[in-house]
C-alpha cells in the first residue's frame, strides 16, 4: 500500500446521548463505508442494552426487578457491570453506579417507569439524555417506581454466568460514561477487524472513535489529544500524544457551576452530573477539569470520576491509576497541567 | 501494538485570544443518501412544505414546536420503485449548529441519521475584557495551538437532544407525506 493514497475521511451519528465521530485513515472510501458501519452498529446495539431511558433496556429491566429476581442481560450489560463492579471496589466506593436515583432528582435522568408506562415513537432509536422534563411529563400517567436508596453496586447485583444477574436489592443503575466508554472500546475492536493488521487487503490503517469527548485511537499512527479549557471551552489545549490509547474528560466547564461569571451566564442552566457518595473532598487540590488516559475507554472515564471525588495526592489514587496503567491530566482554572 | 503517552509541555493562553470554532465536515447529501440506501439505483430531488394543517399534525404527534420550513430531501429508487427517502435538516445545540440527514424507508422505520456537518462557535466570552484579562502575562512565550478538528478533543462536546428532536419531527414529516401518497 502506498502511504501517498492515504486519506482522512470521517463520519458522525447522533449515538450514547451524543455525537459519536469516527476519523479513519483509509485508502479508499469504500473500506471507510464498510468498516463505519460496522462499528455504527455495533454501537447501536450497545446504546440499546445500556440506555437509561429507553423502557426495554437492561438497565430500565433491572430498575423494574424485585429483590431476589435473576434476569437475562446482553453481554454488554454484562461485561460493563463486571468492569463497574471492579472499579467500585478498588476505589473503595468512590466510582458508583448506583447514583442513579440523585441524577433523577437533579433532573438529569428520566425516572424509570414500569413497563405498562413505556413510551411509543423512535426516540428509542437514539434516545440520550434527552427532553427530560417532556418525557417526565409524559409518564405522569404511567406508574413511576419507588426511589430506591443509594447504596453500592456490589450490594444490589450479583453477577452470574456471563450473560444473568440476579438482584439482591432494588437498584437504579446509571452506567452513563463507562458505558459511552465501552462502546468506543467494543467500536475500536470492530474497526481493528479491517486494519491492514487484521485484513492486508483493507485499506484501514489508523482511526479515531470520538463518543462526546471519551475517545480512543488505533493503529500506527500517533495522535495528539486536546482538552477543552475549562475557563474558556471553546479553545482546547494540546495535552499528549497518543498511541494505541484512550482518553476520557470529566468537568463542570459547561455547567452552571462553572468559575467564570461570563460563561455561567450564557450556559444551560445545568446541575452537575458528579455525585460523590463517599462525601469526599478533592484534598487541597483544586481543579476544574480531569482527564485519564487509559487503554480501555470504559475504565478511563470511571477513573475520571474517582480522580474527581478523590485526593488526588493519595495513596489510593496513585494505586488505582497504577493498577490500570492509567494516567491522569488536571487542569485547574489558569489552564496550568498537573499530571499524575 | 504498544500504547503510547508522550505529555506535551502546557500552554497557556497569551493575551488576545481569538475566537475559534470547531467544524466538522463529514458527509455531503450525496454520501449519506447513498449510504442510507446503497441498493437504490437512482436518487430524486425532493422539496416540499406542508400546509398549515399537516405542520400542525407533525406537531402534536411530536410534541414539539412547529417547524414550517421548505424541507429539503431525496427519494430513494430501486428501478421504477422508491424505497424510502432521506430528509436534510439543522438544529442548533448548545453552541452549535448541527447539519444531519434522516433516512426512512418505505416501512416507516428509520435507516439512518447522519451527522453532515457541524459547527461549534464560541465567540462570546471572548468579547469581555474581564474574561479576557485572566490570562494577560500568564505566559507569554508559549502559545496556544488550537486544533480545528473535533475528533481529538477530549471534553464535553455536543449534545444529541435537539437532533433527537429532530429526527422525532421528520419521521412524523414523512407520514404526511405518505399520506398525501407522495411517497
Amino acid at each position: 500500500m502506498n502511504r501517498g493514497d492515504l486519506q482522512t475521511l470521517k463520519r458522525a451519528k447522533p449515538l450514547l446521548g451524543t455525537v459519536v465521530e469516527i476519523s479513519l485513515t483509509v485508502t479508499d472510501e469504500s473500506a471507510f463505508v464498510r468498516a463505519t458501519d460496522a462499528a455504527f452498529s455495533r454501537l447501536e446495539a450497545i446504546h440499546n442494552a445500556m440506555s437509561f431511558h429507553a423502557p426495554d433496556s437492561d438497565l430500565s429491566r433491572i430498575a423494574n426487578a424485585k429483590r431476589g429476581e435473576v434476569l437475562a442481560i446482553a453481554a454488554d450489560t454484562w461485561n460493563t457491570l463486571a468492569l463497574a463492579l471492579d472499579i467500585e471496589a478498588r476505589s473503595n466506593g468512590i466510582f458508583n453506579p448506583t447514583v442513579a436515583p440523585e441524577l433523577v432528582r437533579r433532573g438529569l435522568l428520566p425516572r424509570p417507569m414500569t413497563p405498562s408506562g413505556s413510551f411509543n415513537g423512535t426516540s428509542n432509536h437514539i434516545v440520550g439524555r434527552v427532553g427530560v422534563q417532556k418525557l417526565n411529563a409524559q409518564r405522569l400517567h404511567s406508574e413511576c417506581l419507588p426511589v430506591p436508596p443509594i447504596q453500592s453496586l456490589h450490594s444490589s447485583i450479583a453477577l452470574a454466568g456471563n450473560d444473568r444477574l440476579r438482584l439482591q436489592a432494588p437498584v437504579w443503575i446509571d452506567l452513563g460514561g463507562i458505558a459511552k466508554g465501552y462502546a468506543v472500546d467494543q467500536a475500536i475492536k470492530v474497526l481493528r477487524g479491517f486494519t491492514t493488521a487484521g485484513d492486508a487487503t483493507s485499506g484501514l490503517v489508523s482511526g479515531i472513535v470520538n463518543a462526546g469527548g471519551d475517545l480512543a485511537v488505533f493503529g500506527d499512527l500517533e495522535h495528539v489529544v486536546s482538552v477543552r479549557v475549562p475557563s474558556a471551552p471553546h479553545l482546547a489545549m494540546p495535552v499528549a500524544a497518543i498511541r494505541e490509547l484512550s482518553c476520557a474528560t470529566t468537568a463542570t466547564y459547561f455547567l452552571n457551576t462553572a468559575n467564570n461569571a461570563e460563561v455561567r451566564s450564557h450556559s444551560i442552566e445545568k446541575p452537575s452530573h458528579l455525585v460523590d457518595v463517599r462525601r469526599s473532598t478533592q484534598g487541597n487540590v483544586k481543579f476544574e477539569s480531569v482527564s485519564v488516559f487509559a487503554p480501555c475507554c470504559a475504565v478511563a472515564d470511571a477513573l475520571t470520576k474517582v480522580v474527581w471525588l478523590g485526593d488526588p495526592n493519595s495513596i489510593e489514587i496513585h494505586d488505582i491509576l497504577q493498577h490500570y496503567q492509567a494516567s491522569a491530566a488536571l487542569i485547574n482554572a489558569a489552564g496550568e497541567v498537573m499530571r499524575r | 501494538m504498544k500504547s503510547n503517552l508522550t505529555w506535551l509541555p502546557a500552554t497557556l493562553l497569551v493575551a488576545v485570544t481569538p475566537v475559534y470554532v470547531y467544524a466538522g465536515q463529514y458527509a455531503t447529501a450525496d454520501e449519506a443518501a447513498r449510504r442510507t440506501f446503497p441498493e437504490a439505483t437512482t436518487f430524486k430531488e425532493n422539496v416540499f412544505q406542508l400546509n398549515a394543517e399537516q405542520s400542525r399534525a407533525v406537531s402534536t404527534q411530536s410534541e414539539l414546536p412547529d417547524k414550517p420550513i421548505l424541507w429539503r430531501s431525496v427519494i430513494a429508487f430501486n428501478a421504477e420503485k422508491a424505497i424510502g427517502i432521506v430528509v436534510f435538516d439543522s438544529v442548533i445545540g448548545k453552541f452549535e449548529l448541527i447539519d444531519y440527514a434522516v433516512g426512512i424507508g418505505i416501512d416507516g422505520n428509520i435507516r439512518n441519521v447522519e451527522i453532515l456537518a457541524y459547527r461549534e462557535s464560541h465567540g462570546y466570552e471572548v468579547r469581555l475584557p474581564a474574561w479576557r484579562k485572566q490570562f494577560v502575562g500568564k505566559n507569554k512565550s508559549s502559545k496556544l495551538r488550537v486544533s480545528d478538528d473535533i475528533s481529538t478533543i477530549s471534553g464535553a462536546t455536543m449534545s444529541a437532544t435537539h437532533i433527537t428532536d429532530g429526527v422525532r419531527r421528520i419521521v412524523r414529516v414523512v407520514d404526511q407525506l405518505k399520506l398525501l401518497g407522495k411517497l
